[in-house]
């Protein structure tokens, strides 16, 4: 029976399955990474115009990460049907991670900012740097290496959430375990253990990734 | 396009009954998680490398891998060796396995905060090994792991809404057996969301509360819960 159900038009569909997992947590990085950064700077720039968006972020920030995924697609994928934008599923399940991304990623990189002391603004504007200046060459690049371990941590756990996706249709890995059951129901354990390795070597190799930026960082 | 919300009021017992099935499985599984989690982290401290291997092999297969397949696994595989599970109790020893494995990782920091000269003063005063971990070593822990627990516990909730795809009637379960007999899709989803929201707000308020009574006055009120608890088996 194992040999039927790993034969490899079968593997070919766990392969697909992967490449879609990779395809969704890799564009929700992305953009977790450019708008959380930016959500990041607007929640902790010291200025007066910043300073009234600031409760907007926090909200955003505290809503969603406080949400399943699971329901965050399905609100996504019903309230874009909702409001008539007609979009494949693939679209909406990136929407959806997207938006806790964002909320995680900006986390990170506050925390990255606030980490840093306070005197690193006050020497920026000493040297006669203004305020973008200051927060382009002195804040950031240090901020965002300090987000670099916990981003990777976050990371991994994006792939594995990327598996909710199967909820409303998308062939990626976890669907793939799931349309191979159909066929071979008595081969479950074998099918979910081979997902699960799956998804154990995409997301293993990156915590070496982590445990090196973070000595990295220490070394410095 | 027009909102119809009173499909929720309408519904709310449902909705209550779903998000207690969910807290009653965090909790199980936090419970659960703890325990498997200072077992863990006694095993990736052992020096005995089989220990080490395997409580290792297990953080890493449970922590690098998502609930659902762990879910999917436990529920479809597990038959195949003639182990029949429920829905609740596969759903349950999903997160309660995969639970223990961020368990184990958040004990263990917790353990190796704790510096040798920390036991080496308490045993320089002439405490007792149990002494020892009673007045000193465990408090310190403890201080160290609550926080990164309540974290946790967070992340618990919104992770088990995972187990609805296994048919576990918690809170998800519930909210798409009502977009299915109602077809308010968006009122449905949105409100479950602020449900989620309410739910993790509150939990972490009164985990926080309690942490914060109990670690206030650490020396007296922690060392007495631990001491009674010690005391009882100890002797």
């Amino acid at each position: 029976m194992i040999e039927n159900i790993f034969s490899l038009t079968n593997l070919k569909l766990l392969g697909r399955g992967a490449a879609m997992t990779l395809l969704l947590a890799s564009v929700g990085v992305t953009a977790g990474a450019i708008f959380g950064t930016v959500l990041a700077v607007v929640r902790t720039y010291p200025a007066r115009a910043f300073r009234l968006m600031t409760p907007l972020v926090w909200l955003y920030v505290e809503i969603f990460r406080r949400t399943p995924l699971l329901i965050l697609i399905l609100l996504t994928y019903f309230g874009l049907a909702l409001a008539k934008v007609e979009v494949s599923n693939v679209v909406v399940a990136i929407v959806a991670i997207s938006i806790t991304s964002i909320a995680y990623m900006c986390e990170n990189v506050r925390a990255g900012i606030e980490s840093l002391p306070r005197a690193q603004w006050d020497a920026g504007f000493a040297l006669g740097m203004h305020g973008w200046q200051t927060l382009f060459y002195i804040i950031l690049p240090q901020a965002l290496r300090l987000a670099i371990p916990p981003s990777i941590g976050f990371m991994q756990s994006l792939i594995k959430d990327t598996s909710m996706a199967t909820i409303i249709g998308i062939v990626e890995l976890t669907h793939a375990g799931v349309i191979l059951r159909y066929r071979f129901p008595l081969g479950s354990f074998y099918i979910f253990g081979a997902v699960m390795i799956a998804y154990f070597l995409i997301c293993y190799p990156l915590s070496w990734a982590g445990d090196f930026a973070e000595r990295r960082l220490r070394r410095e | 396009m027009q909102l119809y919300f009173r499909v929720i009021l309408r519904n709310l017992p449902e909705f209550i009954r779903g998000a207690s099935l969910t807290l009653y499985i965090c909790t199980l599984a936090m419970l659960g998680g703890f325990i498997i989690g200072v077992l863990g982290a006694l095993g990736r401290r052992s020096r005995r490398r089989l220990v080490w291997f395997l409580s290792t092999a297990y953080v890493n297969l449970f922590r690098n891998t998502p609930l659902l397949v762990q879910a999917y696994l436990f529920y479809f595989g597990l038959p195949s060796f003639g182990i029949n599970l429920t829905s609740i109790q596969a759903g349950l020893l999903a997160l309660t396995v995969n639970n223990g494995g961020y368990m184990t990782e958040i004990v263990r920091g917790g353990m190796n905060a704790i510096h040798r000269n920390e036991v080496d003063a308490a045993l320089a005063l002439g405490m007792s090994t149990r002494q020892m971990l009673q007045y000193v070593v465990i408090p310190h822990v403890f201080r160290l792991v609550y926080p990164p627990m309540v974290n946790q516990f967070v992340l618990l909730i919104l992770g088990s809404s995972v187990l609805a795809l296994i048919g576990m009637e918690e809170l998800t379960f519930k909210a798409r057996m009502i977009e299915a007999y109602t077809f308010r899709a968006f009122e449905v989803y949105l409100s479950t969301m602020l449900m989620y929201v309410i739910l993790t707000v509150i939990t972490t308020g009164i985990l926080r509360i309690i942490g914060w009574r109990a670690l206030r006055g650490e020396k007296s009120y922690l060392s007495a819960v631990v001491g009674k608890l010690f005391g009882r088996f100890g002797r």
